[in-house]
């Protein structure tokens, strides 16, 4: 993974908030994800086949997404279905951008939603990956990138 | 009539069933017809039903752009008027990766297939496509391997000329420590939120790049100390700007994340030339004479950078009985000291002229040992620096030895010297001196680290206004 792709990625992400919130996110400095796990309460992952391979997740706490959903929905209150299919569509919409941005050499799955804290997220051994922290608000969201 | 049909037609799945390769026919509407191989569904990984588009394989399977080229393709091979030759230079799928998901969807593998489309006439009319499928997975692979071997085989034989001199355990130190740094630069990372603590981000990134490039230099690792540079430059780039947001630091982070897997790479190469490097590696002559040279250098070019001069003496130094493991630690110490004198207490020719001094200092290195110890000594008869001398003044004897964890005022003392070693004075007089202090910080407080880890003492002992004596001792192991 290159700069490029790096900057795309953060850009795509707080781009993505302040499309749909009105409110911009801002994006902490990447590091490189070790074997620390992270994961949050709701996370929404993406497979990258194709040219390159890898994944993205982002991972997120409740209260963001309902958040988020609220001001999306314009509801007062949101369900957990509400939240699961938000947390697939972000992930959705950041690779969804990337893919563009790339051309159509470029595959991505449907989002996988995970519900709850999992140990950790597997990734692919043999591809480094960088974890991207988001802030919202006062909200925290972390976007892992791994890319080959 | 129709025995003889069912006949043909078991004949014909006997054949199928018995090829290797995946075969089928498709009509001019692109559908598979009944006749088709059974290893075709291996091949392809899935279950086919005639009729079935043969577009609808590549689902999930290859890229949009790949889709949508078969079908122009497929399209200009039911053209009559088209040459099939012809037409067949633009085949999309003359190897193409096919990509295989998991139960969520997400890549696990991939296969290398080749596709060959070939007309099937009746009446001079084109009826429908036989289509031959091939699996050169290995084929590919294999040739990507080569490929990557042969890159990987000219940077590891550069490297590995590099490293053949090393000592695998200086080597293996250096990689333990430079990764240990890794770990502290990205948990600092991980909290700079605001200018000040990326500007402190930015000192530690220094600090630790001067580091590697001072621990690679001692063991002549070129190419390494290229790369260092490299990312030095663009720190330094990225830390001089107006404005610095989290953004910037995208090149840094990406740059990291290269040294480390160059840093992985060693290591895999340094445990798969262990033993070669032990047979044919230069003996430990070449290695004591890198040691010596190493500081010889740096008091030249110290002492000369700072208008000083100074005479190095290391006849009593014998670097061969440097026990391996200790090696790097006492290379570390000697340079942090040397700079720390030439720094700070060599005068420059004219002042040690007033003073009644030869314009020359003169410094001094040996080595010692005990069936317990090894250590070794430096030794300078540049002026005492204002905390040497309030040491002086508070200890009676001719002869004061300042041990740390001894008495009280001697501990608070002697942690004063030690403190001034790690932090760089604000008394500077230039540029490049506060440069030269903040490397002496930088790399002492990993000395230190180092010399804790290793249970070794560091004593400073004074005889006189003019004379002053670093101690360094260790356990032999």
């Amino acid at each position: 993974m290159n700069e490029t792709d790096l900057h795309f990625f953060i850009d795509s992400t707080v781009n993505y908030f302040e499309e749909v919130t009105n409110e911009k996110a801002t994006a902490g400095i990447p590091y490189i994800k070790d074997n620390e796990p992270v994961v949050l309460e709701y996370t929404g992952i993406i497979g990258i086949s194709g040219k390159r391979k890898g994944s993205i997740y982002v991972t997120t706490s409740e209260n963001m997404l309902s958040t988020i959903a609220k001001v999306i929905l314009g509801l007062k209150e949101v369900g957990k279905e509400d939240i699961k299919d938000l947390v697939g569509e972000i992930a959705n919409t950041i690779s969804g951008n990337v893919r563009q941005a790339y051309g159509s050499d470029f595959m991505i799955s449907v989002p996988v939603v995970v519900e709850g804290k999992a140990k950790d997220i597997k990734l692919p051994d043999n591809i480094q990956s960088f974890v991207i922290p988001i802030t919202w608000k006062d909200f925290k969201l972390f976007l892992v990138v791994c890319l080959e | 009539m129709q025995t003889e049909s069912l006949k043909d037609n078991i004949k014909k799945q006997e054949i199928l069933g018995a090829l290797e390769e995946g075969i089928l026919c498709i009509n001019e509407k692109f559908e598979i017809t009944e006749e088709y191989s059974s290893s075709l569904e291996k091949i392809i990984d899935q279950e086919i039903k005639s009729g079935q588009t043969f577009i609808s394989l590549f689902t999930n399977r290859v890229p949009e752009n790949i889709v949508n080229n078969t079908v122009e393709y497929l399209n200009l091979m039911f053209k009559d008027d088209l040459d099939e030759e012809t037409v067949n230079e633009l085949n999309p799928l003359n190897v193409v990766e096919f990509h295989f998901e998991n139960r969520w969807g997400l890549w696990t593998s991939s296969k290398y297939l080749r596709f060959r489309f070939n007309r099937l006439l009746r009446d001079k009319k084109i009826a429908g496509l036989i289509i031959t499928v091939t699996d050169i997975t290995k084929q590919i692979s294999l040739s990507k391997k080569l490929e990557e071997v042969e890159k990987e085989t000219n940077k590891q034989m550069e490297w590995l000329v590099n490293m053949l001199h090393v000592e695998p355990p200086l080597l293996k130190e250096f990689l333990d420590v430079s990764e240990l740094e890794m770990q502290a630069i990205d948990k600092d990372l991980r909290s700079a939120k605001d200018k000040e603590q990326y500007d402190q981000v930015f000192n530690k990134l220094l600090r630790f790049i001067h580091q590697l490039i001072s621990n690679a230099s001692l063991l002549n690792l070129k190419f390494f100390i290229s790369k260092i540079k490299q990312f030095e430059s663009e720190v330094r780039k990225i830390s001089d700007k107006k404005e610095i947001r989290s953004g910037d630091f995208v090149p840094i982070v990406i740059q990291l994340s290269e040294i480390r897997q160059m840093l992985q790479d060693v290591k895999v190469l340094m445990n798969r030339f262990k033993h070669f490097t032990e047979s044919v590696r230069p003996k430990r002559q070449f290695e004591d004479g890198l040691i010596i040279r190493a500081i010889a250098n740096l008091v030249q070019n110290l002492s000369t950078d700072l208008g000083k001069e100074v005479q190095f003496n290391y006849t009593r130094f014998n670097s061969s009985a440097i026990p391996y493991s200790y090696q790097q630690v006492v290379r570390e110490f000697l340079i942090i000291l040397v700079r720390f004198s030439i720094l700070y207490c060599f005068e420059k020719p004219d002042e040690r002229r007033s003073a009644n001094k030869s314009p020359e200092g003169t410094l001094e290195i040996e080595t010692f040992s005990t069936s317990r110890v090894f250590g070794f000594k430096l030794r300078h008869d540049g002026r005492l620096i204002r905390i040497e001398r309030l040491l002086q003044k508070s200890i009676e004897n001719t002869e004061a030895e300042i041990q740390e964890e001894k008495h009280e005022v001697r501990d608070q003392l002697g942690a004063e010297v030690i403190r001034l070693l790690f932090m760089p004075t604000t008394a500077t007089t230039s540029l490049s001196e506060a440069e030269y202090s903040q490397e002496i910080f930088n790399d002492m407080e990993v000395a230190k680290k180092k010399l804790k880890m290793h249970r070794g003492k560091i004593k400073i002992i004074f005889t006189s206004e003019n004379y002053c004596e670093y101690t360094i001792s260790l356990p032999v192991k």
